[in-house]
């Protein structure tokens, strides 16, 4: 890896457009991001955000015949929209791995769960099918199976179990920067606790860096440095986790935080935010917030936005800030 | 899971009795028996004693229970064309019809398969479209006009390949290309659909991200499941196949078992025909049986099911 | 008593409004499924060539005098090649063989309009009745299904004709008994799908009298992928039919059946080799346009191909 870089993964100004027969998705539109080794930074937004097609993306994974990629991506300083097929194979599985959203239909069905998990080592290590298979036996008992069950098929294991071999698959090679797209999505609650606690003991260990895609605040302040905030295609507020939660800036991650059900306070009405995230084939002019937005004002509708630091590391893609003084209510709450 | 191959088996005697029953049923009702053709100058008299002698007034099940009874012991009568025994002369001029079979079925996954992934790949492109009407056109030809049309080109005017018989190698080819165009034309559009199915599944996507290259991700993890129902699609082809073989046969002098039975069915030699078709019903019950069984040792799912390895953590269907 | 007169108004009304909403469902999907058929280029190029071909069938009979130039020999004109006077040439009695083709249209028409109708009679009816009641009913049905199925339909076909003879009847009943296995199968699953589909509960569960729920409900929707496997059967059945008739098990001569012509055509392939291209040629027209209207309608039935 090139060392003199300080970032292990950096997007840098990415936009992916679909080409469909509706006419032109703009899935992606011009986001930054920066991990250091170790990271943890979370990616929140609603479904159809676009935290999806960034995640594949970083693999270079977007289906080329519909999705046009434009801008950097570096892993590990190396600019993956430059690489050959054979580099591009190479880094996938051992510098940047993905866990899927859907456990169910992640897994080949006719192959053993030890198969799929010693492919990846055999792919990257070079090593011998058995020796593969010894080590692929491994990271199941990392990931908490009994080794013997390698020899099972995917439709023998129940979901939970499932995400668990689809992470021993992402890890089998201490990867480096761990993409997880909503990885506990789809499992219950009891178990969702058992695989993010999994993933944290392997960051421990491994010093992994890790992309967390999710839809869930809570998970991101249990796991997360960093937040990233996606509408739209957008990143519109980007911090540690501190500053966004604690210090929100954006009138959307406000919102988000103020739909939240109060547990303390139930005879209050549930808080949605009005209206529903424009078609991505059909972007407003201007903010793309602003026709949701409690702050808009006639210029909303009508300015680009731009990226701003308040701090050093707190960035929010608001043009109200450029008032002095502005704050939203959520503003802060020590 | 041998408990269920064993049960398969069993539960294929049944089948069979009740296959090879409709049968002897069906021919029997063919008007004129035994006596009108061997002792035709006999009395009406004296050929309804012969009758009564030669058991041929007794209800159509006991006769087909003798009739069963003496084939499990080899002898299913003597065909009057031949002379022999019809048992013999059958599996004589099975190794044709299943040379045919074999061949027709290797030509049509040598075009198919092939063409079906690539269509499946490039959906509307040129080759997408071209399979299509190649699937197409496949299916409406009628076989026996395609194998006249090919003898007409390659053996009367170009006078490349042999219309007739067994004589050398190149005489299966003509036959071979005319049986498995249309399968061709069937399996290539099971291909396609097969592969379109599965090319979207997420698990390719897994595979992909652990850095497997995109040609073992098409030809190894798409197309093992791919070929699934694909294999089941060649397995239940064997039947209409073995039909087909019969007109083939006809059309190129195959000596084959289709063949046979036009033959004595325009010799009038009834034990010939009712053996010869018995038998390959039969035979065709058998093979279906053996695909099933071998459909669920290519797909684990089904030979979980089958060998009762369900386990306590698994969730059944979602 | 107005109590009365109101509530029988009231019951009126209710059938009155049923049976609009019975007519509009099946109006309605029956102009859907026109247009997504209409859509397919190559759907309706094949229904232009069928209606040719029937519309063709229909006018021969007026035209064509069977006795004069179907079925009299003309020794003079034997073996003549395509040409202006005979388009299709003249065959081994001197009989055109363009008007014997035109005339032998309706053979395999009726044929293979005939058998799959023998087919649907027997083994759609049995597949519905088998997947509605399921129990012992299904039980026997499928067994029996199960029993008929590894027979080859063409050596079925072949039994069936050699018991009772050769003739059109005879070939209508064998190729439609040959099919029925598989239209029980396809009519039985279409039938289970249908009946778990939660509207069925709803229908139920709102008071509709049973054989209302098989009309309305499982009926339309059961019936999609039977209509599709009718319309290719037609197609099967013509070439089945004519390969019968061409191993000399079907029409008996000198009846102009196209696979028959095939088979007279046959001996003289070395050197009038014309005489089995059009017959064949003229099978595999008629087959594909059938062919082209199924695929057309299978594709305009499917759900996943909707938006």
């Amino acid at each position: 890896m090139n060392g003199s870089n300080e970032y292990i993964l950096e997007i840098k100004n990415l936009t992916v457009n679909y080409d469909t027969e509706y006419g032109l998705v703009r899935a992606v539109n011009g986001i930054n991001i920066v991990m250091r080794e170790q990271e943890a930074l979370g990616l929140v937004g609603e479904t159809g955000a676009g935290k999806t097609t960034t995640a594949l993306a970083s693999l270079r994974m977007v289906p080329e015949a519909v999705g046009k990629v434009e801008g950097q991506i570096l892993v590990g300083g190396k600019n993956i929209m430059e690489m050959s097929d054979r580099e591009l194979e190479n880094m996938r599985g051992k510098n940047i791995s993905m866990i899927f959203q859907d456990p169910m239909t992640a897994l080949n069905p006719v192959l053993t769960i030890g198969r799929q998990i010693a492919e990846s080592i055999q792919i990257h290590e070079h090593v011998d099918k058995k020796t593969a298979m010894e080590r692929a036996k491994d990271m199941l008992e990392i990931v908490g199976i009994h080794r013997d069950r390698a020899q099972d098929y995917p439709h023998q294991l129940s979901g939970g179990m499932k995400q668990r071999v689809v992470i021993a698959i992402a890890l089998a090679c201490h990867t480096q920067i761990l993409i997880a797209d909503e990885p506990t999505t789809a499992l219950d609650v009891t178990i969702q606790a058992q695989v993010l606690e999994l993933i944290k003991e392997y960051r421990n260990k491994y010093k992994t860096a890790m992309l967390m895609i999710t839809h869930d605040l809570g998970i991101v302040a249990e796991v997360c440095d960093k937040v990233a905030v996606m509408y739209a295609g957008n990143i519109v507020e980007y911090g540690t986790l501190d500053e966004v939660f604690n210090h929100t800036l954006h009138p959307y991650t406000e919102g988000l935080f103020s739909s939240l059900p109060n547990i303390k306070n139930r005879t209050k009405r549930l808080n949605p935010i009005p209206g529903a995230m424009p078609d991505p084939s059909k972007l407003p002019e201007g903010c793309v917030f602003a026709p949701r937005c409690a702050y808009a004002t006639q210029a909303c509708f009508q300015t680009d936005q731009e990226n701003r630091f308040i701090t050093d590391t707190h960035m929010v893609r608001c043009s109200r800030y450029q008032e002095s003084g502005f704050k939203i209510n959520r503003g802060n709450t020590k | 899971m041998i408990r269920y191959v064993i049960k398969r088996f069993l539960l294929l005697i049944p089948i069979l009795l009740a296959v090879s029953f409709i049968v002897y049923f069906i021919i029997d009702l063919t008007p004129g028996d035994a006596v009108d053709a061997h002792y035709s100058e006999l009395s009406t008299e004296e050929k309804d004693e012969m009758r009564e002698k030669m058991g041929l007034n007794d209800p159509v099940i006991i006769r087909y229970g003798r009739y069963i009874w003496g084939a499990l012991h080899g002898d299913m009568g003597e065909s009057t064309t031949y002379h022999e025994d019809a048992i013999k002369v059958y599996f004589a001029r099975l190794p044709a019809t299943l040379e045919l079979a074999f061949w027709g079925i290797l030509v049509a996954m040598l075009i198919a398969i092939p063409f079906g992934i690539l269509a499946a790949r490039k959906q509307n492109s040129l080759i997408d479209n071209a399979s299509m009407l190649f699937g197409l056109f496949g299916l409406s030809i009628p076989n026996f006009w395609l194998g006249l049309m090919l003898i007409i080109m390659f053996s009367l005017n170009l006078k490349l390949l042999p219309s007739n018989g067994n004589e050398s190698w190149t005489s299966i080819i003509l036959p071979a290309i005319t049986i498995g165009t249309s399968q061709a034309a069937l399996l290539i559009r099971t291909t396609r659909s097969s592969m379109l199915e599965v090319i979207r599944q997420d698990y390719l996507n897994t595979a992909r991200g652990k850095g497997v290259r995109e040609r073992s991700v098409i030809y190894q993890h798409a197309l093992s499941n791919a070929l699934i129902p694909i294999i089941t699609a060649v397995g239940s082809q064997f039947t209409a196949s073995l039909g087909g073989a019969v007109i083939t046969e006809s059309v190129f002098a195959w000596p084959g078992v289709g063949r046979l039975i036009i033959d004595s069915i325009n010799t009038r030699d009834e034990v010939m025909v009712v053996s010869a078709i018995m038998l390959t019903t039969m035979f065709s019950s058998i093979v279906i049986v053996v695909v099933d069984i071998l459909y669920a040792f290519v797909d684990p799912r089904i030979k979980a099911r089958y060998s009762g390895k369900s386990n306590a953590f698994a969730k059944k269907g979602r | 008593m107005d109590n009365k007169i109101i509530s029988s108004q009231s019951d009126d009304s209710n059938e009155m409004h049923s049976q609009q909403e019975e007519e509009v469902s099946s109006v309605s999907y029956l102009a859907e499924l026109w247009r997504d058929f209409r859509k397919n280029k190559g759907a309706v190029l094949g229904l232009i060539i069928l209606c040719l071909i029937i519309a063709t069938a229909i006018v021969s009979t007026f035209l064509i005098d069977y006795e004069t130039q179907i079925v009299e020999m003309n020794i003079s004109e034997m073996f003549q090649k395509p040409s202006l006077k005979h388009w299709c040439g003249t065959d081994n009695f001197g009989r055109d063989i363009f008007l014997r083709l035109i005339y032998g249209t309706r053979y395999s028409l009726l044929i293979g309009v005939c058998s799959v109708m023998f087919s649907l009679l027997i083994g759609t009816t049995l597949g519905i009745l088998a997947g509605y009641y399921g129990g012992v009913l299904e039980q026997v049905i499928m067994r029996i299904s199960d029993v008929f199925s590894p027979i080859p339909s063409m050596l079925l076909a072949v039994c069936l004709t050699t018991a009772f003879g050769q003739g059109m009847v005879v070939l209508m009943a064998a190729i439609g008994v040959a099919a029925a296995p598989a239209f029980a199968q396809v009519a039985r699953a279409s039938v289970l799908t249908v009946r778990e589909q939660e509207y069925i509960e709803a229908a139920k569960a709102s008071g509709s009298k049973e054989y209302r729920i098989i009309l309305r409900h499982v009926l339309p929707n059961a019936l999609s992928p039977v209509l599709v496997q009718a319309t290719l059967q037609v197609a099967n059945a013509i070439v089945a039919a004519s390969g019968l008739s061409f191993l000399g098990l079907g029409v008996p001569t000198p009846m102009p059946e196209w696979g028959a012509m095939l088979s007279e055509g046959r001996a003289f392939i070395r050197d009038y080799s014309y005489m089995t291209l059009f017959p064949g040629l003229a099978i595999m027209i008629t087959v594909l346009a059938i062919n082209m209207i199924g695929d057309g309608l299978r594709d305009a039935m499917d759900p996943k191909l909707k938006r």
